[in-house]
């Protein structure tokens, strides 16, 4: 059975009250008018939720394993902090999508902004649009897949995990590599897309990877030599 | 000359060359500039004119094979030499050569400007009597987020532990932190590196499972955790935020204002790169900024969501690193959180670029005052708590801070120093000899929970008894009456970066103080 709530007139706390009350009962939650709303559906562990129309910032921040679907679009830092489920976003979104991720998916029909999956430490991020700079700043681990083209610094100062991207990009980021796909690669690739219904040859992906495990410090800074000019 | 007479030369006789076999060597003859080295008439070397040496060390560096000249200062380099100590041209040495600046632990070093310059005025005729110590009564408890969370935080003592990461420290490090909480009855904090299984239950005095399951304690009263919200979110989950007695939104730190938490590679060993996301070896760097906080409204939808996420049960705190304390606290306290921990330069690390702990933030006293006074000026004085953290070493330091305006104090580097800690100031080797800055199970072994959290108990039992003589020879019975005046200030600095009335002449010094009311 699904339940509906309109929420035009209800305040983050209400609402988010609301659902846990509902979700508890009900397996689908339906939800309209909640544009106004930051932090919808926060840290909801279990049940299926659909928003109709678009949502404020921090949808679905701290997910923990409930499948959040909306479909308009969303603000910033959708899926924000999240370590299971799965977030659906039907149009573009705003900056820092997926960041801090621990796992789950989130699925962007459309394009994201700036900062996408920074320190994503093992979520799939798929965008089906193009992505703002910074996409993967400092990421340690999870994928991100991009069907259309990235900005400036792709994964700067990545340390692990990969970023596949179907489109062009202005210029890596800082330790970030291109590598050749390799046959697991497209395994894991083929296996995603069809899981998510889109039917792209994985063969039309590039790989980025990070370059090294310590981009930031060599081994001489933790043991200098000691002073003394001799 | 102008350092003429400031160094000792001396020649270990036994050792040089030219005592044995006269007239062979004189190398440090040869490398003195200034003519220290002279030769007698039987050949030998000896010290000619002390007084014209310049401490530069090429004898002992150059010159001598035998290693057996040593120059030592006579008077602190600092005021013989200025600024080129031989501090100042060793580091410039080490970074020619490597080409890299210096990591290191620990605080600040040098002269910066402390408690020390603030004394406590006691009770004579003029002012209220003095409270008798021995047979009255002191209240020094501490509530935080009483008029916004269900479950407020009921501290015994005015004190808290400040975050030291699960990484950063060893586990026994920080179960002994835990225990030591729950002992006491006051608040642990997990740090930025998430929380090891257990840590909450430790904190909140349950020493396993099973006991926990019982409901019996085995350390009364039982502590509380604060869970770290911090820029590198290492652990953060909705079961983190849900164990832990309050969440912490960690913005910066004393040690390295403006910079995310250091942990080097030695000490990412397999279970906290497990706890934390890392690929183990990898240097955590946490960023220097929130990457969903980008603004002053975006922190106020969060410090709402993290009360919508735990139920409105738990407080929300927020720790500031030193900066513009008055601005800084005014923005946290209008986003609506219960406490504010505000961090002197002064304060410790783990792991932080030397040049940053060093020369970043602002002191400790300085800070407390304009804090307090922002929290004033909105009418919050007493409702959202100000925790003053960053070099407090006693009762008095504690006494002094929250004179200042500071409701509780936090200890950082004062409670490593009681669990074993001898100030080595090498936490970023990962090498701890006393098993809290480490990860290797050899030294984490030389660290027992039990005794060491005992020494920290008896550490702060009797820094709050400290606390209670100040207090009550100053005429006080609790903790929120005490006020700046009870201070004098002992030297300029000290007075003019506090507010407080210098000794002596009674007012406040410069005039700019004047009508500042906190």
């Amino acid at each position: 059975m699904v339940i509906s709530i309109d929420s035009t007139e209800l305040n983050m706390r209400d609402c988010n009250e609301k659902i846990r009350e509902l979700i508890r009962k009900n397996d689908r939650i339906k939800i309209t008018n909640a544009s106004h709303i930051d932090g919808l559906c926060a840290g909801l562990r279990s049940g299926k939720v659909l928003v109709h129309g678009d949502v404020g910032d921090y949808f679905g921040i701290l997910n923990a394993g409930a499948e959040l679907v909306v479909t308009g679009s969303s603000g910033r830092f959708v899926g924000d902090g999240m370590t299971s489920g799965r977030v659906e976003v039907g149009a573009d979104v705003g900056d820092g999508a997926a960041v801090y991720c621990y796992g789950g998916i989130v699925r962007i029909k459309g394009s994201a902004g700036n900062f996408l999956g920074t320190m994503n430490k093992g979520a799939t991020i798929i965008v089906e649009g193009d992505i703002g700079d910074h996409a993967g700043t400092y990421m340690v681990g999870g994928d991100i897949v991009v069907l259309g083209d990235a900005g400036e610094a792709l994964g700067d100062y990545m340390i692990r995990g990969m970023i596949y991207i179907a489109g062009s990009y202005k210029d890596l980021g800082n330790n970030a590599k291109l590598e050749k796909l390799r046959s697991s690669d497209l395994d894991k690739l083929g296996t995603l897309l069809t899981a998510e219904g889109l039917n792209i040859n994985p063969r039309a992906f590039r790989k980025i990877i990070p370059a090294t495990l310590r981009p930031f410090y060599s081994e001489k800074t933790q043991a200098p030599e000691s002073g003394g000019v001799r | 000359m102008t350092l003429a007479g400031h160094y000792w030369v001396t020649i270990e006789r036994d050792r040089c060359r030219s005592w044995q076999q006269p007239w062979k060597c004189g190398a440090c003859i040869d490398a003195c500039e200034q003519g220290v080295f002279a030769r007698d008439e039987k050949g030998r070397v000896f010290v000619a004119n002390e007084i014209a040496c310049v401490g530069c060390k090429i004898c002992m560096e150059q010159g001598c094979p035998n290693s057996c000249i040593y120059v030592r200062p006579a008077t602190p380099e600092s005021i013989s030499r200025g600024i080129w100590t031989t501090q100042t041209i060793e580091e410039i040495h080490r970074k020619a050569q490597t080409g890299e600046y210096e990591i290191r632990g620990y605080g600040t070093m040098g002269n910066i400007p402390h408690f020390d310059g603030l004394v406590v005025v006691p009770s004579q005729l003029a002012s209220k009597p003095p409270k008798d110590k021995y047979r009255e009564k002191f209240r020094m408890e501490v509530t935080i987020g009483e008029r916004t969370c269900t479950n407020p935080i009921k501290l015994n003592y005015p004190f808290v532990f400040a975050a030291m990461s699960y990484g950063a420290i060893s586990r026994e490090g920080k179960m002994a932190l835990a225990v030591a909480a729950a002992k006491l009855g006051i608040l642990a904090n997990t740090g930025e590196g998430g929380m090891f299984p257990g840590e909450a239950m430790l904190a909140h005095g349950y020493e396993n499972e099973e006991s926990f399951r019982k409901g019996v304690r085995k350390w009364n009263p039982g502590g509380y955790l604060a869970v770290q919200y911090s820029t590198g979110r290492w652990g953060v989950s909705m079961d983190y935020l849900q164990a832990g007695d309050a969440i912490e939104i960690k913005i910066g730190q004393g040690a390295k204002p403006g910079m995310g938490g250091h942990l080097l590679g030695k000490k990412v060993t397999e279970d906290i790169a497990m706890i934390r996301g890392l690929p183990p070896g990898t240097d955590a760097l946490s960023p220097c900024r929130h990457y969903d906080i980008i603004n002053q409204k975006d922190l106020k939808k969060n410090v709402e969501i993290l009360r919508d996420l735990t139920n409105y049960e738990k407080p929300i705190m927020i720790k500031l690193g030193p900066s513009l304390p008055y601005e800084d606290t005014y923005i946290a306290a209008e986003a609506g959180v219960d406490a504010i921990s505000i961090d002197g330069m002064v304060g410790g690390t783990g792991a932080s670029p030397e040049v940053v702990t060093q020369n970043a933030g602002i002191p400790t006293i300085a800070c407390i005052r304009q804090a307090a006074k922002a929290l004033k000026d909105m009418g919050l004085k007493g409702k959202v708590k100000l925790i003053a953290l960053g070099g407090i070493r006693d009762g008095a330091d504690a006494f002094k801070a929250i004179a200042l305006g500071a409701d509780a104090v936090g200890f950082g580097a004062a409670a490593e120093i009681a669990l074993g800690c001898r100030g080595c100031m090498s936490c970023h080797k990962g090498a701890c000899h006393y098993g809290l800055a480490t990860q290797e199970v050899r030294f984490r072994a030389c660290l027992n929970v039990e005794a060491a959290s005992q020494r920290l108990v008896n550490f702060v039992r009797a820094c709050a008894e400290e606390l209670k003589i100040l207090a009550m020879l100053s005429g006080h019975d609790r903790l929120d009456t005490i006020s700046a005046d009870d201070l004098r200030a002992i030297d300029l600095n000290t007075a003019a970066m506090t507010g407080v009335r210098l000794a002596g002449l009674e007012k406040v010094f410069p005039q700019s103080w004047e009508g500042f009311d906190d």
